[in-house]
């Protein structure tokens, strides 16, 4: 669950009362009340990424955000390339494709992932972010296997739930049917690209994003994961990437007995729960069957501090 | 009922021989330039419970700890012991006054923060993990991550980009399952005093509570029913029936 700290604006810092100030205005107000706080020299770190990521959903200007991705504040960096992921059209591609390096492997990453998810959007060709393969292993058998399940969201349901995406849906047109999918304790929505369910070739000629999953804690989702597929000879394979580059499962779809189906797996990753989910994209999506090991997952283990 | 702090120490935290109140009692390991383990206050900066700046009870944390409690390991996120990383001596001074905050707060529902677990993920390994954009970046954090031990993660961050904090209700006891959010993750750029309720409310998810509809309470107001629940300086209520909520948590010994 969720915690807002409510302070009286006298008790908040410049960018903090800025941040608050934005969220009470009109989107076409608070845009550059926004940049004003994420540019502010003068502001907190903090305050200054918080800015950036309240503008994921509000299509600032490409060129202001574009500049905040050299800042050389690595935490900007990435606030800010997490902007322009939502709304970078051709343009913002081309600059980044000139972007050199960043500097620390964590913005190089996310800027792999913006330039490869804004291609895929465009419909260009981008190489693909892993050469990781999906696990092939019998997670069924496993003691601790846990069936995913799948339920159709109405239109409705769909609508208000694709809306309500804190980070932004990056540009997808949803199909009109999401799905909610519970994962062991988690729960998901997972919204595929229209275009996949109505035209089975949009996803098999040209790379795409073809759908994103939202993570859904404290009543709302934000997408973790975005997934992009690219032809492969008469399919096409599929990445599914967390939102900080990280290549988390990948897989294939193809036609077959006038279906388009799919399959995903893990690619064995520390720390994402060993899982395999198979169905059907087009005409209408079904998940046919799903599997994950809860507490399957051993993740990195912290190191101990020793004060100085 | 007279307490014998090296019977306590010795029985809940396995010290014997020599120790040190103040590090190995209450695990307040670092101290900034001027010695203090709570760093430079504020005038609003009171603990729960004294009502003042820095005086705490030796009497009430032996009792706590000595009944039912849990472990917390503290994780600073792209940290480096020289402070090269994001995390600074004084934010470290803060997650203590913050653990000193909570251990008051809990005290009036008689759950005790025994062991501290201070541990770090370091800069060359953190990622952007950092700067948490949102609920989704806060799992994929606790995805990747684990504490040693039996104890509560809590994940010390820069920033959150949709929340002051975030934690399931209630949280697994497996680190292992990723299914769902495995830690209580929150921001370390607040205010001391607020950081501190904000911790107790986090950590009071993890260990099962929800919301409540008063600002008054730890777990603050979601009266209008969005969801989040907002905490101020006046959140410092904790009933016996959410004690007795928290201490049936799989993390408490």
């Amino acid at each position: 669950m969720p915690s807002i700290v409510n302070l009286p604006p006298e008790r908040m810092s410049p960018a903090r009362r800025l941040l608050r100030l934005a969220r009470e205005l009109s989107a076409e107000e608070a845009v550059p009340v926004l940049l004003s706080a994420a540019s502010a020299p003068d502001a907190s770190t903090a305050d200054r990424v918080g800015a950036l990521y309240a503008l994921r959903t509000l299509s600032p200007p490409r060129e202001d955000v574009l500049a905040l991705v050299r800042d050389p504040q690595p935490q900007v960096r990435r606030a800010a390339l997490a902007v322009i992921e939502q709304i970078g059209d051709q343009a913002a591609l081309d600059a980044l494709m000139t972007t050199q390096p960043l500097g620390d492997a964590a913005s190089d990453r996310r800027l792999d992932l913006a330039r490869a998810l804004i291609a895929h959007r465009l419909g260009e060709d981008y190489p693909r972010l892993s050469e990781a393969a999906p696990l092939d292993r019998d997670l069924a058998s496993d003691p601790g296997a846990v069936d995913l399940a799948f339920h159709e969201l109405s239109s409705a349901e769909t609508s208000a739930r694709f809306a309500s995406l804190v980070s932004g849906g990056y540009g997808l047109q949803p199909s009109p049917l999401a799905h909610r999918m519970t994962c062991a304790r988690g729960e998901y929505v997972v919204f595929v690209a229209r275009q996949v369910e109505s035209d089975p070739d949009w996803v098999l000629q040209r790379p795409r994003l073809a759908a994103v999953v939202g993570y859904v804690l404290g009543g709302r989702p934000a997408v973790q994961f975005v997934v992009l597929s690219t032809p492969t000879g008469s399919g096409a394979g599929l990445e599914v990437v967390r939102t900080d580059g990280e290549v988390s499962y990948v897989g294939s779809v193809w036609p077959a007995d006038g279906r388009l189906k799919f399959s995903v797996a893990d690619v064995g990753r520390p720390g994402t729960a060993p899982t395999t989910v198979a169905g059907v994209l087009a005409p209408s999506i079904r998940l046919e069957r799903g599997t994950t090991v809860a507490g399957g997952a051993s993740g990195r283990q912290s190191s101990p501090v020793n004060p100085q | 009922m007279a307490v014998s702090v090296r019977d306590v120490a010795r029985r809940r935290l396995g010290l014997v021989g020599a120790f040190s109140v103040t590090s190995d009692l209450y695990g307040y390991i670092y101290r900034d330039a001027d010695g203090s383990v709570f760093g430079t206050l504020a005038s609003s900066d009171l603990l729960p419970g004294s009502n003042r700046p820095v005086t705490r009870s030796l009497l009430r944390h032996l009792q706590t700890i000595d009944g039912t409690a849990f472990d917390m390991v503290l994780i600073l996120v792209d940290h480096e012991d020289d402070y090269t990383g994001s995390v600074t001596l004084d934010q470290v001074t803060k997650v203590q006054y913050a653990v000193q905050v909570t251990r008051d707060l809990y005290a009036q529902g008689s759950v005790g923060v025994r062991r501290l677990v201070w541990q770090r993920i370091p800069q060359a390994s953190a990622g952007g993990f950092a700067a948490i954009a949102d609920r989704a970046e806060a799992k994929s954090l606790s995805d990747d991550w684990n504490g040693p031990g039996g104890g509560v993660d809590v994940f010390l961050v820069q920033s959150i980009g949709d929340a002051d904090g975030w934690s399931n209700t209630p949280g697994p006891c497996d680190k292992n399952d990723t299914t769902d959010l495995s830690g209580a993750v929150l921001k370390v750029s607040g205010q001391r005093h607020i950081t501190g309720i904000l911790m107790a409310h986090e950590v009071g998810h993890y260990l099962g509570l929800g919301h409540t509809t008063s600002v008054a309470n730890v777990m603050g107001d979601d009266s209008d029913g969005d969801g989040i629940g907002r905490i101020d300086d006046t959140s410092l209520a904790l009933s016996a029936s959410e004690g007795a909520m928290m201490r049936t948590h799989c993390s408490m010994s």
